[in-house]
């Protein structure tokens, strides 16, 4: 489906104040980042019609305190009786919910649709359960064996990646590092003033055979917001919008965290028919945003979406070429590893901020278009962000 | 490796019941549909290859490969203590047939390397465990 009639443009962002634990709750900071994106589109509050999100981060539901949904985002911003259409998509991370606010968009279910994603801190710094005494359900297989929570299961998506593919944390370090240093060019970003050598990475704490603690995004207080409409609209406001030139969503649904091959089937899928889709390929993009909950998610998504053979990322990314001044530049806000742990908004936003040429220092000169992602293994969601419609 | 503190014991319920009598009896069967003989593990109410064919248990080689294996450093499992290596063997049946296993970390292991089938009995519960396949079975 050609995205050029009808057009969808990112006309807003903004985020809160993002920070390791913040003492302002979480409703207040997703409403600091409504607010940022709605005044950066030149919009009222009042004309917000559209509201979607993804809340969940298991086992957090309070709402206002763990998490923002649907009516704690509509009473935080007293939209109450203006809105007249929402979704809260529990799939695909937060790139369901743009899936839906661009349909909602085009079809007429609103006119500016606000998209946001709040992440909340645990108080004991932990999203673990205690140490189990019982293993029940999907437990059952996995516990007795002391496979227990995200890492040991995603480090074995790392073991099999580098024995199937001669990989190593030394190549791997130069993802971490580049994240970095784009990090500390974020005037927003967590780490914006701490460095990262590859001696650090190399001697940091291990999580895992596999992984170390610069492997995993950095958990944060703190939340993102953006303002999309369609392109009629758009043109009305004074602002440079960001156009949606494709987005495309899907997957195998569910696969296991260490299933590679599975997670390769919804990189590969998903890139083909963005390419497709678009007319759009991998030479065209300025940069790129590829979602990195975890560091191997956007050495995958590298291949999935064509810009290297499978099995080639690692060395891809060397010499320089996913930095500042390089081939494509990678995760230019720093990416969760090092921007902050926001499930993918903030790729968008800097996608939307590299395209309205708001990226300040991290600013790739020219850009056309840039590829944005989100998640891997779960059903995915990418897209491409535009200077004008394709 | 295995310490005093007492292990998570696996809790059957309806549906994965046979495939911990089999492994009492040491003797490992996965769930299979009778329709389009696919095997599926862990168990599911349904054949989530043909949708509509009846499950039953059967026994299996107990042949496998290292799909992929974790180093663990940090235990969060009592009765484990790190380091310890958590294996994905997958069974020689059918791609995608993972069942966990736990070896010291001092034992090396890489993707595709042939494992056969073990049983631990750990004190009240008995669990499936993958080894390095001597000659004879590999």
């Amino acid at each position: 489906m050609s995205t050029k009639d009808n057009a969808v443009a990112i006309v807003g962002t903004g985020y809160s104040k993002l920070e390791r634990r913040s003492p302002r709750p979480l409703v207040l900071l997703t409403r600091d980042a409504a607010l940022t994106a709605i005044a950066d589109a030149g919009l009222q509050k009042d004309q917000i019609d559209g509201l979607t999100t993804y809340p969940a981060l298991a086992p957090q539901t309070k709402p206002d305190v763990e998490i923002i949904n649907v009516p704690s985002m509509q009473q935080a911003l007293q939209l109450t009786g203006r809105v007249r259409w929402y979704a809260e998509p529990h799939e695909g991370m937060i790139g369901g919910g743009f899936v839906a606010a661009y349909h909602a968009l085009r079809s007429g279910a609103c006119d500016y649709a606000l998209v946001w994603r709040s992440l909340h801190m645990p108080a004991k710094g932990r999203y673990n359960q205690p140490p189990p005494t019982e293993a029940a359900d999907a437990d059952q297989f996995t516990v007795p064996y002391g496979l227990v929570g995200l890492n040991g299961q995603f480090s074995a998506l790392y073991t099999r990646y580098f024995d199937l593919y001669q990989g190593n944390r030394e190549l791997l370090s130069t993802l971490a590092v580049n994240s970095r240093r784009f990090a500390n060019m974020h005037p927003e970003s967590v780490f914006r003033d701490v460095p990262l050598t590859a001696e650090e990475y190399m001697s940091s704490r291990m999580l895992t055979g596999a992984m170390c603690l610069y492997d995993c995004d950095v958990p944060i207080d703190g939340a993102a917001a953006v303002v999309m409409t369609t392109e009629e609209r758009a043109k009305d406001l004074d602002v440079t919008p960001a156009y949606i030139s494709g987005i495309v969503q899907g997957g195998p649904g569910w696969c296991d965290l260490w299933d590679l091959e599975g997670a390769y089937d919804s990189m590969f899928q998903l890139g083909g028919r963005l390419w497709k889709e678009t007319g759009l390929g991998p030479s065209d993009m300025d940069c790129a945003m590829l979602y990195d909950g975890f560091s191997i998610f956007p050495i995958m998504w590298l291949e999935g979406l064509g810009f290297c053979e499978r099995g080639e990322a690692l060395r891809y990314i060397q010499d320089g070429r996913i930095g500042p001044g390089g081939e494509l530049p990678l995760n230019t806000h720093g990416g969760s590893l090092s921007h902050g742990r926001l499930h993918g908004i903030s790729h968008v936003i800097e996608a939307a901020d590299q395209i309205r040429g708001r990226a300040g220092d991290r600013q790739v000169p020219g850009v056309d278009h840039v590829v944005a992602t989100v998640a891997l293994n779960l059903t995915g969601m990418a897209m491409t962000v535009s200077r004008a419609p394709v | 490796m295995i310490t005093d503190a007492v292990r998570p014991r696996p809790v059957p319920d309806e549906l994965t019941e046979p495939y911990w009598d089999g492994v009492r009896l040491h003797e490992l069967r996965i769930q299979r549909c009778q329709a389009c003989r696919a095997y599926q593990h862990p168990p599911r109410i349904y054949c989530t290859t043909c949708s509509e064919g009846a499950l039953a248990f059967e026994p299996v080689s107990g042949r496998a490969t290292v799909y992929s294996y974790s180093l663990i450093v940090e235990s969060a499992t009592p009765g484990l203590e790190a380091p310890f290596t958590v294996v994905i063997a997958e069974l020689s049946e059918q791609p995608g047939l993972w069942v966990m296993s736990t070896l010291p970390s001092d034992v090396e292991v890489h993707v595709g390397d042939p494992l056969e089938v073990t049983f631990e009995d750990v004190g009240g519960f008995t669990l499936p465990q993958f080894v390095p396949a001597t000659e004879r079975t590999s």
